[in-house]
């Protein structure tokens, strides 16, 4: 059932995917072209805008997980602790999807700018090594915001808006780990702050397990709230 | 088989189900009956695995069913308003169910749509009250689940939509037997559905016996004021009303040969009592579920 979870989220929001996308391609994409024919920035535009929108999508997409789609699943006979597996393998497929989206974006702003004649010295430019350390980077931090999201939507299900109020904070441990040990620098380039990357990694997907761990409490007993979903 | 023993539900002080204790063969239409706020939803929410028991114990063939894969796949809960997203297409929530559901009749489903005229393309939140509800009355019966439990499915339906879908419970019944448990404020227009009658009261199961037993039960005693008081006097009375010097005295209780013969020689007439009535009269605000038990 888990993977009838998966796949049914996968069809749910498959044309979301695609619309949101195609908005960051095109809209970055535009972005670009205009700020181009005025200036030559020494920054990636894409890493700037689609290094924090897909994080931020997912973080959304955590919140709906329960809000919208809890009482769907349980109606059509989903246990809980199925939809908790089935919806987390969703959000790992789609953060492993935005997080090949940036690297691959980033390699055709750098392609096409590039390709007009050069860029600044300082825009961080493309390569296969940076491509890899761009995906290690947004991973884990798509990772922490989904889980994030889905845990404060869970918190805020189970004990309503006081009840899940103080349980925003460990909620939002993976964001605090991810953002405080991953993140941009000034150009887009993707950086470590205060410990290597091995660690920084660890620390961020520790977080996130928690978060999911979390998750699972919140959810695990939850009743079934009537009322309009969605 | 459906067996609940001691079962509580609270909602922190409050106590929804109190205690309730009993047992549900399977391959009946069950009618659960009870004001607002006696329990019904409470009770039909653990069964459904909405919500876990605050004590006590429910199994359906001997399990838990809550989080238990397998109950919870054989059993369907529709509430007043469906459980599907007010965003979505009516199409698209009917393909959600027939591709999570083992026992999904695509085929019924679609019938049932159009018998109820339910445009496909239509966005949840955009369908009237009844066609909402006609929505879940879909998906509770095409599902198919040998436990269909309907909370107040047809809440909003006008009186065609709701004469079609007695008809389609039943004949669907029929031709695929299964436990149904059909709760509901319109007593009166359901009552021949029912096999069994539970009755919930203040937390606490009053009455459960098969339609024609309760049936028989009520019996309403007419005649001059003194004859009817002394006939009825020792039996558990529901209600008096009066009008001039007639009386009339609603009994709780069946009443044998020999006592129908005493009533017809004391000018007295009996009449039965609908289910809707004697309903009424058990769960009055001023009797207890202790006195009706």
């Amino acid at each position: 059932m888990k993977t009838m979870v998966l796949t049914s989220f996968l069809r749910m929001y498959r044309p979301q995917m695609l619309w949101f996308a195609g908005f960051l391609v095109v809209g970055v994409g535009l972005a670009d072209a205009v700020v181009a024919r005025f200036t030559d920035p020494p920054f990636s535009l894409w890493m700037f805008i689609a290094g924090s929108a897909v994080k931020y999508w997912l973080g959304v997409v955590g919140v709906t997980l329960v809000a919208v789609h809890l009482r769907q699943f349980v109606a059509a006979g989903i246990t809980r602790r199925d939809f908790i597996v089935g919806g987390l393998l969703f959000g790992v497929v789609l953060a492993v999807a935005a997080a090949l989206l940036v690297p691959v974006g980033h390699g055709f702003e750098d392609a096409l700018r590039g390709g007009a004649g050069g860029v600044p010295a300082d825009y961080p430019r493309w390569s296969v090594p940076v491509a890899v350390s761009e995906f290690g980077h947004v991973l884990p931090s798509c990772l922490a915001y989904l889980v994030a999201g889905a845990a404060a939507g869970a918190g805020f299900y189970r004990f309503g808006a006081w009840g899940g109020l103080p349980l925003l904070i460990p909620a939002l441990v993976p964001v605090a780990a991810a953002e405080g040990l991953l993140g941009l620098g000034d150009n887009g380039e993707v950086l470590t702050r205060l410990v290597p990357y091995g660690i920084a990694l660890a620390v961020s997907l520790l977080a996130t397990v928690l978060g999911v761990v979390l998750y699972h409490r919140e959810l695990r007993h939850a009743a079934i709230r009537s009322g309009p979903v969605g | 088989m459906i067996s609940l023993r001691d079962l509580t539900v609270r909602y922190g002080d409050t106590v929804a189900v109190d205690g309730l204790t009993t047992d549900l063969e399977p391959g009946k239409i069950y009618g659960l009956l009870g004001r607002n706020g006696s329990g019904k939803t409470s009770l039909l929410s653990v069964l459904a695995a909405y919500r876990k028991a605050a004590g006590g114990s429910v199994t359906v063939n001997g399990v838990d069913p809550f989080e238990n894969p397998q109950a919870m796949r054989d059993t369907v809960f529709v509430r007043d308003a469906p459980d599907v997203p007010q965003a979505d297409r009516v199409g698209k929530v009917l393909g959600f169910f027939a591709r999570l559901r083992p026992r999904w009749d695509a085929a019924y489903a679609d019938h049932l749509a159009d018998t109820f005229g339910l445009d496909r393309r239509k966005r949840v939140s955009a369908l009237s009250r009844g066609q909402r509800s006609a929505l879940g009355v879909v998906i509770g019966l095409a599902t198919r689940a040998p436990l269909t439990i309907l909370d107040e499915a047809y809440l909003g339906m006008d009186a065609v939509a709701r004469s079609v879908f007695q008809r389609e419970l039943l004949a669907d019944y029929l031709a695929h037997p299964r436990t149904i448990i059909l709760s509901t404020h319109l007593i009166q227009e359901v009552a021949d559905l029912f096999e069994e009658v539970l009755i919930l009261d203040r937390g606490r199961l009053i009455v459960q016996e098969d339609t024609d037993t309760f049936r028989s039960r009520g019996v309403a005693v007419t005649g001059p004021e003194e004859a009817v008081e002394t006939f009825v006097s020792g039996r558990t009375v529901l209600a008096r009303q009066s009008l001039g010097g007639v009386r009339q005295a609603t009994l709780y209780g069946s009443l044998d040969d020999d006592e129908q013969r005493r009533a017809g020689s004391a000018g007295l007439t009996l009449e039965p009592v609908g289910i809707q009535d004697l309903f009424v009269h058990l769960t009055s605000a001023e009797r207890t579920p202790e006195a009706v038990r």
